[in-house]
């Protein structure tokens, strides 16, 4: 039994597109990045997921159990953290804590009173009052505190800042070395790197890719720009894993696939005057190198 | 339970400011009675110099203002009736729509509950809302009619008075929870809710002024539980209670249906 698998799954909002023949195999116990530009169908994934929305065609199943028919059975066993996270403003957190332990049947203090600590939730303020970052410490300890066996994950990092992120990141380690399947989904890749162990690449509705994290790497390209200090620029840097390279005047930029520690000594021989090295974003790692695998 | 008592401390305050401010203004209206009934006679000799189409349309060409009932029926109830049935809409269109439109659906569709069984409880505490304001609001009129009276009355025609406008307070509220499953904006419901209310009485007033549209009445709740009517023949229609209730079981039947099948994306 996996703990996500989609068949076929299709959601079309009229002429719309949302999601198209998604085929997604989640198996128990992983971590499973799920990411794509925004509007690739992410959320729509996890909505219909959720039973939020219903499959135009297809179906899924959730621990062997079916999302449409079997959806508050499901709901037991999952946690969800929503990208945005909009609460019910009379309430303080303690109070929403509780409301939402309330439906699982379950004590869920000692789990909570860790959550709280480990992530600083004020419980006792009203959640009208918390800012955006704070209201999703709540979304997290809402979703964990019941000890669910998928989490599903909505851009949950969306807000935290980096000491909470680390925080967050360590707590999802913990809950998977529980034994919780983890479906974490975002357009930034690097988060993904840091903690799945597979990742699935959607794009336009569709299901592009699905890698196990060290092969995204190895594949993973820097976006890099020089500055010469001479007027005529570098000219063609001849070194394997330098792509697309295009000169502007005293500027040069290129893609770089290969060994990190060749291009510097490569470029430490240049007139070099200033450098920048980025990741690409996600939309560039399709255009330069799933476009390719795709065209095959 | 655990939704029906969240709703019932969610729409507690509003609950407390339409009963408080309907049971003031009720006995305020009761308080005119004895300077009214005093002067019947003239009041009835000014009245008939108005046309009698309009006259019929407040029903003063068939009850007496002398009368506790008659009073009652024409100078406040088809007022309270208008003030209660926007409270129901309002209660009714905003129970469900609320959460979509604060989106706080998504939280609570993944909990472990049935969509049937957050349309169930939020029903159920729509009732009962609307079951409380009904109860304080008749007896204050109630008790109002007693202190004020100058003859008898019948308190069984008066009971039905108050289940007439019961039962189109409770169509008005499924009819409001009906449409709210499509239409979720906060501030679109407000003025749909005023909207239906006031139409559905302009309704009812264009039936009983001309005989040409006399078929209006089927179409309005306000028509069910007509003060003139019910007090002449000392009852409410059978035949309006069972449309009543019929209306009732489609919109909360439709409720079901169709927000069990929707897709909500807050």
């Amino acid at each position: 039994m996996n703990a996500i698998e989609t068949r076929k799954m299709t959601k079309s909002y009229g002429k719309a597109r949302g999601i198209i023949d998604l085929d997604l195999v989640v198996s128990q116990g992983e971590i499973f990045g799920f990411i794509g530009p925004n509007g690739a169908g992410k959320s729509t994934t996890i909505k219909t997921l959720l039973n939020f929305i219903h499959p135009t065609m297809g179906s899924a199943e959730i621990l062997g159990m079916d999302v449409v028919k079997d959806t508050v059975r499901i709901k037991k066993e999952i946690g969800y953290i929503p990208s945005e996270v909009s609460y019910y403003d009379d309430m303080t957190a303690k109070q929403l804590l509780d409301y939402s332990a309330g439906f699982y049947g379950k004590d869920c203090t000692a789990r909570r009173k860790q959550l709280c600590e480990l992530l600083g939730v004020e419980v006792g303020r009203k959640i009208e009052d918390l800012s955006l970052g704070n209201r999703k410490k709540v979304a997290i300890v809402q979703a964990l505190q019941h000890s669910p066996a998928v989490i599903i994950l909505d851009e949950p990092t969306s807000g935290l800042d980096p000491l909470v992120q680390a925080r967050f990141f360590e707590i999802i380690r913990e809950e998977n070395q529980r034994g919780a399947t983890v479906f974490f989904s975002s357009h930034i890749l690097n988060e993904v790197q840091r903690i799945c162990h597979r990742v699935g690449i959607i794009r336009e509705g569709r299901l592009v890719q699905v890698d196990a994290v060290e092969t995204l790497r190895a594949s993973q390209y820097k976006k890099v720009k020089l500055q010469s200090s001479l007027p005529e620029g570098i000219g063609l840097i001849n070194l394997p894993g330098v792509q697309e390279q295009a000169n502007h005047g005293r500027f040069t930029e290129f893609l770089f696939g290969g060994d990190i520690k060749e291009l510097l000594q490569a470029i430490s021989s240049m007139t070099v005057e200033d450098i920048w090295i980025e990741d690409p974003s996600l939309e560039e790692i399709f255009m330069h190198y799933y476009e390719r695998g795709e065209g095959k | 339970m655990r939704i029906f008592s969240r709703e019932l401390k969610r729409n507690l305050k509003a609950f407390l400011v339409w009963t408080i401010s309907m049971s003031l203004f009720i006995a305020m209206i009761i308080a005119f009675y004895p300077s009214i009934a005093d002067n019947a006679v003239d009041y009835a000799k000014m009245l008939d110099q108005l046309p009698k189409a309009m006259l019929s349309a407040f029903n003063l060409d068939t009850l007496s203002l002398a009368d506790p009932l008659g009073f009652y029926g024409t100078e406040a109830y088809v007022l309270v009736l208008l003030f209660a049935s926007v409270y129901a809409v309002q209660l009714g269109a905003g129970i469900l729509s609320k959460e979509e439109d604060e989106r706080t659906i998504e939280f609570l569709l993944s909990k472990p509950i049935s969509r049937g069984q957050i349309v169930w409880e939020k029903i159920w505490s729509v009732f009962f809302y609307l079951t409380l304001f009904n109860v304080v609001v008749s007896g204050i009129t109630y008790v109002g009619l007693e202190i004020v009276k100058r003859e008898a009355y019948n308190v069984a025609t008066l009971s039905y008075l108050f289940l007439g406008a019961y039962v189109v307070q409770l169509v008005f509220a499924a009819l409001g929870l009906l449409i709210s499953v499509f239409v979720t904006k906060a501030k679109s419901i407000l003025p749909l809710s005023i909207g239906i209310v006031l139409s559905s009485y302009i309704t009812s007033v264009m039936a009983k002024m001309s005989a040409r549209v006399e078929f209006f009445k089927y179409l309005t709740p306000f028509s069910y539980a007509d003060a003139g009517e019910i007090i002449n023949t000392g009852a409410p229609q059978a035949g309006y209670m069972v449309l009543s209730l019929a209306l009732i079981l489609a919109a909360v039947l439709g409720t079901f249906y169709f927000y069990e099948r929707k897709d909500i994306t807050a």
